[in-house]
């Protein structure tokens, strides 16, 4: 058993994924869910039931129509999106602040996540023309990896992230020396354990690779790319420059490229967040 | 800068340099030979490449001018150059322009400024239009984005609907594939349910049989027991046990009814029969109890209306109606119980007949009303403790109704009484002429006197006799009578008949009678005198009075009928007559009858003998199947009496056995059995039984099943009235008032034709075969006599006597029996005497018999010569036939069968009834009677009598 699985396995026994989540990933996989099964699963846990609702209702997805039924929310914003409004929802509750550390937060962890699911979706949408969802959903989750240590290795991660100002060696391989893995492969499991679509899961665990030739267009590349501009951005998961590690060359040779095309988009980003307030925000 | 390098990558993508750089590229094409910089607030600067550096001083003085202003601020620069600012807001940075000397006097020019101020424009528009450009570009992609998640949404919804639709598709085969097993497992729960009723009845129909059977024989024994002179109190032990165990037998009949009824086995006949015979037969069910019952009165009222050939189910509709007039006599003890028929509905083959029971009874409660249809209830508990029953009897009636297709209900007032009410549709039998009770034309407004207390009684009895053509007035009592006598006498018309009731207050009926009697003119008028059966104190008090006839409550119509008719046709008739039944029950009624009863439990044949020998019938017992058909082969029997249930050979292959034989195919077989069950008796008749009896053996069923099947002529003649029958009248003698036993008759023909089962030509045959062989028999007798042969004449002499008796001729039959005495004593002294006068009766028997037989050959003769016949035949056999009857002549017979051949081809309608009266009348030789049926008969033919 590697590392990875070992610290999977002590953050399963001490946090289990939400039931109702685990059922939504389940449907969604399965072609044969109807309105009426997503409606039933959600129905179970009706603080779910109130957040979604609030969230589809919320400037994000600017609807001209009062949502107010589970099944209705997917008739306007599609099952994929459900499935990520799930997922944000589902996550909120592990990102909730175990204790204050002046190194590492998990909210800010959070809000890192989000701007990069947000990012992405506005770069699969404006460059790729593409819907975006499954973008959204890998930079929800592309950090996940970095819970589940907090939970299981936090007094290794928070050395690893106190000493990522050691210029030669990326935050990865600190977490690679001190815990003997890293978020990257975590995440990459977790994914596999709860289902993620295949490409969600190889963003996870490409978004720090520096060397593989990711396609700009991939969800890897969309992540990595929006990783970079929220790490640059100030919206990066724990203090000093620890995760603002270069892009690929195939990626940064696109990004210069075209690099007005992202000037818009980071230009249109502060107005995306001020929409998503609902999405960020973290009670408790 | 190195490709590469993320920092600065991400430098240039917040940075505005390049956008800077353009924004001066533009100019600098714009405005040829000219130079530019730009000054950020931080200080940075950006330069085209061949900008000259401003002096510091002039630099400062150009910056603070340019802060102050939005306007081009120029300056002169030393030498070759102009230099002049502005703040530009897009970029927050400063422009400065070098402007070539040609371009000089543009600062002189007011239009210099706004030429500046235009190509600026120009180059920020530039810098614009490239960056909407790049919107414009990606709100494209956002559009087709938007495109396609509005498609996918489409796309998912359908998918939606359809899997939706297949749900519910799925979800209907599931629900029809439920349905299916539900009905499934339902047929298979009804199968077993209608298995387990089945069981119920059967087990019911079998334990109904086990009860029967002992029940029989404490029914029996308590009914033997009590024929014994026996102490009161034992007598009332007995008397207890026989009432409950015909209750215990009710209940037991009830249930199985009940159960039948809800197994829905209980199937209504559809068989012809005379409704008149059964409500006379109802009626006289309760004669006894209303006897028992002092103070109450109970009627029975058929409306004339009402058609007396049916077509139902006689003995259901029996069932309910005893059932409700047994409930109106249990809870009634003052008042009157009046059981009415009307018809409504009535067409050419179908009527529906309403019947009411009502009584005066304790009634029923509006709110018990409701639930008293429902078994197992009655109006209220403490109503079975004090009057008993099962609650069963109502319940079975309205099921007995509704399978009728009839409808029930019930109006009732509490203290006040209750009537039950139903209707019955039956079909009528349109092929027989209906009986109707309407006097003969001579007798049409015989005025009638009815006396009773009970004004309802006086109400129906009206309503009846007006109904039979009579003019009837009513009075309350005695004295009002004699008053209403008196003053008929003045009027139009007196009275020709009085009915009275006999328990009347103040002056009861008997008084009443002796007084009309002494009162001048009504010294000889009828008297019918009505009381209550059982009374026979009073009515051997009675009989020796004043009253003619009397009559048992409740009045039954049709014995009214006939009671007034036999009255009026035949003067003498009747006079102190008692009721038929009454008569007809007496020992000598089945006197030398043999009948064979196959049974083999022991107490059913003690109990059936007794009942049988006192009906004056000779029994003889099998104790098996087997037995019965051998002891037919050896001896001759009227009937058979048949157990179904038995050893060895049980009765219906016994039934069979005999009937195989062809001698005995008119021998009547009558079953008798406990089983009660529904399609039993329809057993028996397939296996060739007559007739069918069910145990415990009821006497008064038993003589009735056994007087239809041995005696044909008579059963036919009460098949057409109740009427009073004088069964033994003799045939006027033509012998020796000299003669010893001179008053007996010479034979008796009537019970010769009773003992041949009313078989006349067998009768006929047998007097012919008589004749002929024993015509010399007294001669035989004298000659045993002289060659010493006491044996042979005492057997020649035995033989007579049996075959007198069995003739009917009294006379021969009692000499004969003397000369056996005489014979057997050897008392030979007196012999030559009694042999003359056994010569001289036996030559009238020849006589009568050659008389017979002339009629036989002149019956032969009319009948081919009425066949030819015209009116004025059948008016001159009518005529004929009035001489004969009055000269009581044999060949009243002869003739009658001419007058009937003459009257087959004509309309029988209206005269068929008088027609078969006088049949039966002649038949039973009644001649008085049958020259009054003549009378009708001939009225109707329209033929006139001297």
């Amino acid at each position: 058993m590697s590392v990875a699985e070992e610290i999977l396995g002590k953050f399963d026994d001490s946090q289990t994924l939400p039931h109702v989540a685990i059922r939504i990933l389940q449907l969604i996989n399965d072609e044969k869910s109807t309105l009426q099964s997503f409606e039933e699963v959600i129905k179970l846990d009706p603080i779910l039931v109130t957040r979604l609702l609030r969230l589809v209702n919320s400037a994000y997805f600017g609807l001209a129509q009062k949502v107010d039924s589970i099944s209705k929310a997917i008739v306007f914003v599609g099952m994929d999106n459900l499935r990520n409004l799930v997922a944000v929802e589902t996550l909120k509750g592990l990102f909730r602040e175990k204790d204050t550390d002046a190194v590492f937060s998990r909210k800010k962890v959070w809000i890192h996540s989000a701007t990069v699911a947000i990012l992405s979706e506005m770069i699969a949408r404006r460059l790729l023309g593409h819907v975006g969802a499954d973008y959204f959903l890998a930079g929800i989750v592309h950090d996940i990896g970095l819970i589940v240590e907090d939970q299981v290795v936090g007094d290794k991660l928070h050395k690893a992230c106190a000493s990522v100002n050691e210029p030669e060696k990326s935050f990865c391989e600190m977490e690679q020396e001190i815990i003997g893995t890293n978020h990257c492969e975590l995440g990459g499991l977790i994914a596999k354990q709860i289902q993620l679509p295949s490409d969600v899961r190889q963003a996870i665990i490409h978004h720090h690779a520096t060397e593989k030739k990711q396609a700009p267009s991939s969800i890897s590349g969309v992540v990595q790319i929006a990783d970079f501009i929220a790490n640059n951005l100030n919206y990066a998961p724990f203090e000093g420059k620890a995760e603002v590690a270069p892009l690929p060359p195939s990626l940064a040779s696109h990004v210069k490229h075209q690099s007005r095309y992202y000037k818009v988009i980071i230009a249109a980003l502060p107005e995306q967040i001020a929409n998503a307030k609902e999405l960020y925000e973290i009670e408790g | 800068m190195e490709i590469g390098d993320g920092i600065d990558l991400f430098d240039e993508l917040l940075g505005e340099k390049k956008d800077l750089r353009d924004f001066l590229d533009y100019l600098q094409a714009q405005i040829p030979s000219s130079n530019f910089q730009l000054i950020a607030s931080d200080g940075s600067v950006i330069s085209t490449d061949n900008f000259e550096e401003i002096p510091p001083e002039l630099l400062d003085r150009l910056v603070n001018k340019v802060k102050e202003g939005s306007e081009f601020v120029f300056s002169e620069l030393c030498g070759r150059k102009y230099v002049c600012g502005i703040y530009v807001y897009k970029f927050r940075c400063i422009l400065l322009c070098e402007l070539s000397h040609m371009q000089q006097d543009l600062s002189k020019n007011p239009l210099g400024k706004y030429y500046l101020q235009s190509q600026l424009d120009l180059a920020l528009l530039k810098i614009e239009h490239h960056e909407l450009l790049i919107g414009n570009e990606q709100a494209d992609k956002r559009f087709k984005a938007f495109e396609q998640h509005h498609h996918n949404l489409l796309e998912e919804n359908f998918n939606q609907n359809k899997l939706i639709q297949e749900k519910d598709k799925e979800y209907a085969n599931k629900l029809e594939i439920e349905i299916a097993k539900r009905t499934e497992e339902l047929q298979e729960t009804n199968r077993q349910l209608v298995e387990a009723s089945q069981t119920k009845s059967e087990f019911l129909a079998n334990m109904s049989h086990e009860i029967r059977t002992p029940m029989n024989a404490i029914l029996g024994m308590a009914n033997l027991a009590l024929k014994q002179q026996l102490a009161p109190k034992v007598k009332n032990y007995l008397h207890i046990i026989n009432d409950s165990g015909r209750s215990l037998l009710d209940i037991i009949n009830s249930i199985l009814d009940f159960s039948k009824i809800e197994a829905g086995k209980l199937e209504i006949e559809h068989t012809d029969f005379d409704f008149y015979k059964l409500m006379d037969g109802i009626t006289d069910l309760f004669s006894a109890k209303i006897a028992e019952k002092r103070g109450v009165e109970m009627f029975v009222a058929v409306h004339e209306d009402v058609p007396s050939a049916l077509i139902g189910d006689p003995l259901r509709l029996k069932q309910i109606l005893v059932n409700l007039t047994n409930n109106a006599i249990n809870f009634t003890e003052k008042g009157e119980i009046i059981v009415s028929v009307d018809c409504s509905n009535q067409s050419a083959d179908q009527v529906t007949l309403e019947f009411s029971v009502k009584d005066t009874g304790i009634g029923i409660s509006k709110d018990k009303v409701d639930t008293l249809f429902e078994s197992f209830s009655q109006a209220d508990t403490s109503t079975t403790r004090k009057y008993g029953g099962t609650g069963l009897g109502l319940a079975i009636c309205q099921n007995l109704v509704e399978l009728m297709d009839g409808h029930i209900d019930v109006e009732s007032e509490l203290d006040k009484g209750s009537t039950f009410r139903f209707t019955v549709a039956f079909d009528v039998q349109s092929d027989k002429v209906q009986k109707k009770f309407t006097l003969p034309t001579p007798l049409i407004g015989l005025k009638v006197l009815v006396v009773d207390d009970n004004p309802t009684v006086r109400k129906t009895m009206s309503v009846m006799l007006e109904s039979f053509a009579c003019e009837v007035e009513t009075a309350a009592g005695g004295k009002d009578a004699l008053e209403l006598l008196s003053a008929s006498l003045t009027g139009s018309k007196p009275f020709d008949l009085v009915i009275t009731d006999l328990m009347m207050p103040e002056m009861d009926g008997i008084e009443l009678s002796e007084k009309i009697r002494s009162t001048p003119s009504f010294e000889e008028v009828p008297i019918i005198m009505i009381s209550a059966l059982g009374n026979d104190e009073e009515l051997k008090k009675a009989g020796t009075a004043a009253v003619d006839i009397f009559i048992n409550k409740p009045i039954k119509r049709g014995q009214l009928f006939n009671t007034i008719l036999a009255l009026f046709l035949s003067e003498s008739a009747g006079r102190g007559e008692l009721d038929q039944y009454n008569l007809e029950k007496q020992k000598i009624y089945f006197a030398d009858k043999k009948i064979l009863l196959a049974e083999d439990n022991a107490i059913n044949q003690q109990i059936a003998q007794e009942i049988l020998e006192n009906m004056g019938i000779e029994l003889q017992i099998a104790n098996n199947g087997k037995e019965a058909v051998n002891l037919l082969q050896n001896s001759t029997f009227d009937a058979v009496l048949m157990d179904i249930q038995m050893p060895e050979m049980d009765g219906m292959e016994a039934t069979r056995q005999i009937r195989k034989d062809p001698v005995f195919a008119e021998l009547p077989i009558i079953a008798m059995t406990a089983h009660a069950l529904q399609g039993y008796r329809e057993k028996c008749i397939e296996a060739g039984m007559n007739d069918y009896v069910t145990k415990p053996i009821d006497e008064d069923g038993l003589f009735l099943t056994l007087k239809k099947w041995l005696n044909v002529s008579d059963a036919r003649k009460s098949g057409k009235s109740g009427q009073p029958t004088t069964i033994s009248k003799p045939v006027k003698s033509s012998g020796d008032s000299s003669l010893p036993s001179v008053s007996l008759p010479v034979m008796d023909l009537e019970k010769a034709l009773k003992n041949v089962a009313g078989n006349e030509e067998l009768l006929v045959k047998l007097l012919k075969e008589f004749s002929q062989d024993y015509s010399t028999s007294h001669q035989k007798i004298r000659d045993a006599l002289k060659d010493d042969n006491l044996e042979e004449a005492h057997r020649l002499a035995h033989t007579i006597k049996g075959i007198a008796g069995s003739f009917s001729a009294g006379r021969l039959q009692s000499i004969a029996y003397d000369l056996e005495l005489t014979l057997k004593d050897n008392k030979l002294d007196t012999i030559e005497s009694l042999l003359e006068n056994f010569q001289t009766s036996l030559d009238e028997v020849f006589d009568s018999i050659a008389a017979l037989d002339e009629q036989e050959k002149d019956v032969e003769q009319n009948e081919t010569k009425t066949k030819e016949g015209t009116a004025g035949d059948i008016q001159q056999i009518v005529t004929d036939l009035a001489d004969r009857l009055k000269e009581n002549d044999f060949e009243a017979i002869s003739l009658f069968k001419s007058l009937k051949v003459g009257l087959s081809g004509a309309s029988l309608a209206d005269c068929s009834a008088s027609l078969e009266n006088l049949e039966t009348q002649i038949g039973a030789f009644d001649y008085k009677k049958s020259y009054a049926a003549l009378v009708v008969l001939a009225d109707q033919l329209g033929i006139k009598l001297s």
